[in-house]
């Protein structure tokens, strides 16, 4: 649905974005990265904001820039806070009804029932000037999927929005996904992203890091090992037996158990089952800490 | 290319109260200074009053109005960031500016007009309406404020700090080219204005500060009959450029942009 090409943007003598090539399609993916990275770049080449100063970026096929085809296809909810705000929340989304092509009745409508699905429902006749972060972000995304749009971009979404509201937001986000719309969302907040999706979009300094599935990008990261954390009462025999397998890099005892590095986790996970039946050792619990999202970004950032 | 709720929106925008409040106060004030000359300036008659407040006063407020109202179409949807809701909705970006070009034009004839009755009240008293030159002002007002508006717009769409140029414009080149020898006057919106209003030489106009400030110490020879067309034409021209113009290049939010 969205392509990107060698796509790169100065702005003067600063790069925004450099030389970013991946394909975004159905389902939540995340546009990561920390500040600068380059993340609203890209988004504002999607959104039809800003051209890019060399490559291509189509969406549905279509260039984005100034593009009414593409934008009755995407929905976009910006990351500023700022509104018209003398309007209420649902004369809001209901004007962005109507410049979505809606007639008036259909921009009613249509605003009531995003509102209604967003948890606004008995706030949205308040002057937007009263309302909370929160409350904003909700709005955002009503008009956001105002004209039921095949693909919705997100720029850092949850900001501001409590743990149930949170929870709420990426229920919904999950509901969008599984009616087959293809979901951008950026942010620089490891732990929420890892909530929303496991497809990443990794930039860095303007640079595309990585794209894809975060636990295809971490077996790609062989430079550094994993970390396996095994609990159990018998750590020296457990020890004894993965000390004998040929991709165990190292192996520390600690109060719990064991901590061990290895090369290929998939074959280390296939023996150790293995291992636990032939040789009836007694583990109470293991884990991956360095399965994660802030390991794999901290690596591919130190790379 | 015309979209009625943008329309709407931008005459709801620019016609909240607090925005409205400084020209209605400089309404009531022409009209006091209007109805104040006939006791200050001796011999004024009320044609005179009101041909120099409408000059002096009236035709400046409608461009100085026009230069505030023609920021808000892009400029400060750019500087408040809420341009970025405009430009990511399928509504083409020319149907976005002209439509809210004509909300705003609406709001500075409207004020223009109501500044203007205010005038005419304050010089003629209840026989304003009775008054031809009134109703001539008024299409002058309608017309002017179209002119002011896309050339401001236009200009605000090029420069940063516009304001500043419109208000050069306004009270530096107008009241210069007014009273400058030869036809320079030509490339004068207030000077059309004065075109289609035909206003009478005031007796006051052998003050030499009064004929100064009125645009009357030299000649003015444009008619309706080609001012209209001109202003008219220059609007068409102007808008067009607008359109043209923001359609082709990409809008930020100012800070962004920076």
């Amino acid at each position: 649905m969205i392509e990107l090409v060698n796509a790169s943007r100065w702005y003067g003598q600063v790069i925004g974005l450099n030389d970013v090539t991946c394909t975004i399609g159905p389902g939540i993916t995340a546009l990561l990265g920390m500040n600068g990275a380059g993340k609203t770049t890209l988004m504002r080449l999607v959104t039809g904001q800003i051209r890019p100063t060399t490559g291509m970026v189509t969406v549905g096929g279509h260039e984005p820039f100034a593009n009414p085809e593409v934008f009755k296809i995407m929905g976009y909810c910006p990351e500023i806070d700022n509104f018209y705000e003398t309007m209420t929340g649902r004369e809001f989304v209901r004007f962005i009804g109507r410049l979505a092509g809606m007639s008036a009745p259909e921009a009613n409508r249509k605003a009531d029932e995003k509102i209604e699905l967003v948890g606004m429902a008995d706030r949205c006749d308040k002057k937007i000037r009263g309302y909370s972060k929160g409350m904003r972000q909700r709005i955002k995304l009503a008009q956001a999927m105002i004209h039921d749009p095949q693909i919705i971009l997100l720029d850092e979404p949850l900001n501001g929005l409590d743990p149930v509201g949170r929870h709420e937001y990426l229920t919904l986000l999950h509901q969008l996904s599984e009616q087959g719309k293809a979901i951008l969302v950026s942010s620089h907040i490891l732990y929420e992203v890892e909530q929303m999706t496991k497809s990443l979009i990794l930039l860095h300094r303007g640079r595309l890091l990585a794209t894809g599935d975060l636990r295809v990008i971490r077996s790609l990261l062989d430079k550094y090992p994993h970390r396996v954390r095994i609990e159990t009462e018998e750590p020296r025999r457990v020890a004894s037996h993965l000390t004998a397998l040929a991709y165990i890099v190292s192996v520390e005892f600690n109060r719990l158990g064991l901590e061990i590095q290895v090369r290929d986790p998939d074959a280390f996970y296939a023996e150790f089952g293995r291992l636990i039946i032939e040789q009836n050792l007694q583990i109470t619990a293991f884990s991956s800490p360095d399965n994660n999202l802030e390991s794999v970004f901290h690596y591919l950032v130190q790379t | 290319m015309f979209a009625s709720f943008l329309f709407t929106h931008a005459v709801r925008q620019n016609a909240r109260f607090n925005r409205l409040l400084p020209w209605i106060l400089a309404g009531f004030f022409m009209a006091g200074i209007a109805a104040l000359l006939a006791s200050l300036g001796g011999n004024m008659t009320p044609d005179d009053r009101y041909t120099n407040v409408t000059l002096m006063m009236v035709y400046r407020a409608v461009a100085l109005a026009a230069a505030v109202f023609s920021a808000t179409i892009v400029s400060q949807e750019v500087e408040q960031k809420t341009i970025v809701y405009l430009l990511t909705r399928p509504t083409s970006r020319a149907t976005i500016i002209f439509s809210r070009y004509v909300g705003g034009v609406v709001v500075v004839a409207l004020l223009g007009m109501f500044m203007q009755f205010c005038t005419g009240l304050g010089a003629y008293g209840p026989n304003v309406l009775s008054q031809g030159v009134f109703y001539r002002d008024l299409l002058a007002i309608a017309i002017g404020s179209a002119a002011y508006m896309a050339v401001f717009l236009l200009i605000s769409l090029l420069v940063n700090r516009a304001m500043l140029f419109c208000i050069l414009y306004t009270f530096g080149y107008e009241t210069a080219t007014g009273n400058l020898p030869g036809e320079s006057y030509y490339a004068s919106i207030m000077a059309h204005m004065q075109g289609i209003s035909q206003h009478a030489m005031t007796s006051g106009s052998s003050n030499r500060t009064v004929s100064i400030l009125t645009g009357q110490s030299s000649s003015n020879l444009l008619t309706g009959k080609v001012s209209i067309p001109v202003l008219l034409i220059v609007s068409v021209v102007a808008i067009g450029l607008c359109m043209a113009w923001f359609t082709h290049f990409e809008y930020m939010p100012r800070e962004d942009a920076e």
